[in-house]
């Protein structure tokens, strides 16, 4: 019984291995071939680790193509979502969690209907609204739209919600406003969800295409993944210089994520259950 | 759900909408405003660029006798499909194997999360690499198999398969982590109960964490189902939608309406339209998970 | 904080210094990557010049480019002076009034049109009104890969071979290795045949195909088409041409494909990029009579341009003969400018200036882009759906071409109702 055990395990623990290699092997071509040369990107059989490897593609991605600039501007964006998001989720989700107002449960209901309604549906009038805005080719522009988050409300209320009440209660009792509840206790006692939910947002904003790729136009505010879409054609068919642009927009979310995986686990697990 | 107490209710009429203002001004701005606009503009005709003209009802007429919508519509069903049911049961059975936490097991999962972390566009052009009809790492795996070497890309039978490929591939990752999370809510002792029964693995996993992680089972066929059905990043980067309109989906469709043909009336439309897909299947798989959701 | 201040300080003075001196800057969009010396070369001149003007270039790939432009246009942020393919996309944004009419410009400045070859000059001319004025143009012809010829034994091309000709080569030259993969094409476009300005469009004129007829309608469901795709079908299906591809990769410069039709913008590229074989260029070659194909480059301004003033100062500029000097020098494209296009011819090494010559001799049967309303969609439609599937096998030629031409005059007759008024 137990030998068998251990076999199915051993055969399990494989095809896992197996498939992690899957998962991997992209990021494997990704770095390596940000090395090699034009000439070496294109050799069949392809190589797997290059033979002359170069910092050229680097070079070109940073100095010739901008991406300095690129990662300081999506870094904008994801930051900015980040600050907003965690301000306006927090304070919105209180409000649901513990104050009253008339048809409380029916704002909220009307809130989380967002939830229902992908953004591609209405990317069209979204896009109007924000040319009569006058804010296209703006990276507030960007940010603005993608400020207002159904799930960041709801994941705050779940969670002020757990917390003991009579805390703040307490300190209603020692003359304290609400305002002051708020930001002295229980964003205090909120660190971990809003490290989950921060940690979320900032990947969410670092990686977001479609919007930014319709509002931004101009070269010098394009984010990343935009800059990479706009590496590809016909004279661009550097597969060397594509791969070091995506290893730049690629690495700094994976160590923000290494770093921080129980935070970010946290924060999707429980978004995902309720 | 208890109330702060101790303040007046006015004090906190005050307080709630101090604190929700902001989400109000931003829903508003972000969908609803889109929303009735996009109504409005689903009747017209419009360039962006010369004054809208209102038509009426052309648009949906127009896009029931539009071959590349159906076609579109045809595509966006057949990737969901490849990729949906692949999903889930593959997340399920690799949350299963990685539900444990000795250190290789950790290892690993960092591997199979990476994906969600990473930008669509940087992981398309890598599989655009890795498909490449003449020096892509694919075809050099079917040769060293005997196989016979495949335009992935650029062979309209193939193609959408291939791009469903690196859907299946980016959309594991989120999910393994909801069944993860849910593998670990399930108390040990159902498991040592079912052990002293002398029940064999396979029992439990088929009486006991099936029917338990149904609820999430639920929770991720619908998401996936939603997310799939809108797939628009890989299709931009791998194909543009070709060969032909191979792998012309919906989105993609409302996309090179509204911002390559100047159409945004009828992209909108056409939108409308995915908005309905979207909540028929919905409402469907709701009306279904009676059948087989166990809640406890 | 300080450091903001600081920035605050640095762009007031800055700002307060344009406005003191008077300069305007403009935004110049462009696609053509692959010139993107000759263009830099021209704004630093034209700077130099104009010191009042400063111009900001910017580049958007081919591939994104349209999409762009509308996304900018409809946001009301435009650029200013962007270059517009005046065979392909003009009248899509001449109808919605997207782009300045200089006409009144050009008869206020007294512009001589008369330094520009009469046909490139009418692809820029809508009802007798001017948009662009012709920057460069370009001719079609067949590139050949001299070593490929050699190794196969067979004569280089040259101006006597007809379209037969090619179809023989092109058996000839494609090789496959011993499982059956072809290692070299005999012919290709970018990449397949089904290319509409290279290898459709021009043999169609050859055979006396009138594309666009008066009426302002499509025209290829006739014999004559059919004939023209079935054969391009035929060398696609035996496999001496790869099957279209979704995704444009160049065959020629990496030495997979012995002959590959391409336009004249090509040749500078080649030029400087081929190193490991020798190669040459022959005239199109002649599916019926002598006939190539032309489009032309136009700088426009956008029709809400804050600078419109400034702007045609570049415009102009641009369409002048110092422009067009630079522009001949750097090989990328054959400028307009009566005179320069020799300049152009020798701006090349001399082992490839004959090949240069006869993209220039080609003027002299080619034919204009064939124009009509809504091209910008129906255009789509004709490459990526029907030439595509007809050229890969998968549609009957007669049936398709059939329903090409219902289809695209179906979008042209709605364009111009939507546009009537």
């Amino acid at each position: 019984m137990s030998r068998k055990r251990s076999v199915s395990d051993i055969v399990v623990l494989i095809l896992l291995i197996f498939g992690a290699f899957i998962m991997f092997m992209p990021y494997w071509f990704m770095v390596i071939l940000s090395f090699e040369t034009p000439e070496e990107t294109a050799s069949v059989p392809p190589h797997l680790i290059p033979h002359n490897p170069t910092m050229e593609n680097y070079r070109k991605v940073f100095i010739d193509m901008n991406f300095g600039l690129y990662s300081l501007n999506t870094a904008f964006v994801a930051g900015a979502l980040v600050v907003a998001q965690v301000l306006f989720c927090s304070m919105a989700g209180y409000a649901f969690a513990r104050l009253a107002f008339p048809f409380r449960r029916i704002i909220f209901l009307i809130f989380l209907s967002v939830m229902m309604l992908p953004t591609v549906v209405i990317i069209i009038p979204r896009y109007l609204l924000l040319k009569n805005l006058h804010l296209i080719n703006t990276l507030s522009g960007v940010i603005l739209l993608e400020i207002f988050s159904a799930f960041g409300i709801f994941l705050y209320r779940q969670h002020f919600l757990s917390l003991p009440i009579e805390l703040e209660e307490a300190a209603v009792v020692d003359g304290a406003s609400v305002w002051q509840i708020f930001w002295k206790i229980v964003m205090p006692l909120s660190k971990n969800i809003t490290m989950s939910f921060g940690l979320l947002v900032f990947i969410y904003g670092w990686n977001l295409f479609l919007w930014p790729l319709i509002v931004l136009t101009s070269p010098e505010k394009r984010t990343l993944p935009i800059a990479l879409a706009m590496l590809q054609g016909r004279y661009f068919g550097d597969w060397g210089a594509m791969m070091a642009g995506a290893v730049v927009a690629a690495v700094p979310p994976i160590i923000l994520f290494i770093l921080a995986q129980k935070s970010f686990i946290r924060g999707i697990a429980f978004g995902g259950f309720k | 759900m208890r109330i702060l107490g101790g303040i007046s209710r006015k004090k906190h009429a005050m307080y709630f909408l101090l604190f929700t203002v902001a989400s109000f001004v931003f829903s508003s701005l972000a969908y609803y405003i889109p929303f009735g606009y996009g109504i409005r503009l689903s009747l017209t005709s419009y360039d962006a660029i010369s004054k809208p003209i209102f038509i009426g009802f052309d648009n949906f007429k127009e896009l029931f006798q539009d071959p590349v919508f159906w076609v579109s519509t045809k595509n966006s069903f057949i990737y969901a499909l490849y990729v949906v049911p692949t999903i889930v049961i593959l997340s399920f059975l690799i949350a299963t194997g990685l539900n444990k936490e000795t250190r290789l097991i950790m290892f690993l999962r960092v591997l199979y999360f990476l994906p969600m972390v990473t930008s669509s566009i940087a992981v398309s052009l890598v599989w655009k690499w890795i498909f490449h009809r003449d020096y892509g790492i694919l075809n050099r795996i079917m040769e060293f198999f005997h196989l016979p070497r495949q335009d992935w890309l650029g062979d309209p039978k193939l193609a959408l398969l291939s791009v469903a490929i690196v859907g299946i591939w980016g959309g594991l990752s989120y999910n393994i982590i909801l069944f993860l999370a849910g593998l670990q809510n399930i108390p040990k002792t159902y498991y040592e109960a079912a052990m002293i029964d002398g029940a064999t693995k396979k029992d439990m996993l088929f009486y006991i964490t099936v029917p338990l992680m149904s609820p999430i089972t639920f929770f991720v066929l619908v998401t996936t189902t939603i997310w799939s059905v809108q797939v628009f990043d890989t299709v931009f980067i791998m194909t543009s939608g070709g060969p032909g309109y191979a792998t012309y989906t919906l989105v993609y469709y409302i996309y090179r309406n509204g911002f390559f043909w100047f159409r945004m009336g009828y992209g909108m439309a056409i939108a409308w339209v995915l908005y309905g897909f979207l909540l028929i299947l919905t409402i469907i798989q709701f009306a279904l998970q009676r059948k087989w959701v166990y809640y406890e | 904080m300080a450091r903001f201040r600081f920035f605050l300080i640095v762009s007031l003075v800055v700002a307060v210094f344009s406005l003191s001196f008077g300069v305007t800057t403009i935004r110049y969009g462009v696609w053509m990557v692959e010139q993107m010396d000759g263009i830099k070369a021209q704004i630093a001149a034209f700077e130099k010049e104009h010191p009042d003007i400063k111009v900001k270039l910017e580049v958007v790939p081919w591939e994104n480019y349209w999409t762009k432009l509308q996304t900018m246009l409809a946001g009301g942020n435009c650029w200013d002076v962007f270059a517009m393919d005046t065979g392909f996309y003009m009248e899509d944004y001449v109808i919605r009034g997207a782009v300045l009419d200089l006409t009144p410009y050009i008869e206020r400045d007294h512009i001589d049109l008369s330094v520009y070859p009469k046909m490139v000059l009418a692809i820029h001319r809508f009802n007798g009104r001017y948009y662009s004025l012709p920057r460069d143009y370009d001719t079609i012809a067949l590139y050949y890969n001299k070593d490929a010829f050699d190794k196969a034994g067979l004569k280089y091309p040259d101006e006597s071979w007809t379209w037969t000709d090619v179809i023989y080569a092109a058996e000839k030259l494609t090789i496959r290795d011993k499982k059956g993969n072809v290692v070299q094409w005999g012919i290709v476009s970018d990449p397949g045949l089904e290319a509409v300005q290279q290898v459709v469009f021009p043999m169609m004129y050859s055979n006396g195909v009138e594309i666009i007829g008066k009426d302002g309608h499509m025209n290829i469901d006739v014999p004559q088409a059919v004939a023209v795709l079935r054969s391009i079908r035929d060398i696609t299906k035996h496999g001496y041409a790869p099957k279209p591809l979704p995704n444009i990769q160049d065959y020629f410069i990496s030495g997979k494909a012995a002959m590959m039709l391409e336009g004249s913008w090509m040749l500078g590229y080649y030029d400087k990029n081929i190193k490991s074989f020798k190669w040459g260029v022959a005239p199109f070659p002649p599916f019926g009579v002598r006939a190539t194909i032309s489009d032309s480059l136009g700088n426009v301004i956008w029709a809400k341009s804050k600078h419109k003033e400034a702007a045609w100062t570049f415009v102009k500029w641009l369409a002048g003969k110092e422009a067009a000097e630079i522009l001949a020098k750097t090989g990328a494209v054959i400028p307009a400018y009566k005179g320069t296009a020799d300049m152009w011819v020798k701006g090349f090494p001399k082992e490839h200036q004959k090949d240069a010559e006869v993209f220039i001799k080609s003027v002299a049967f080619t034919n204009p882009w064939p124009r009509a309303l809504g091209e910008s969609k129906w255009f789509d439609r004709l490459t990526s759906y029907y030439l595509f599937e007809i050229v890969s096998g998968r549609l009957d030629v007669e049936k398709g071409l059939k329903m090409a031409t219902e289809e695209i005059n179906r979008i042209i007759d709605q364009t111009k109702k939507r546009y009537s008024k």
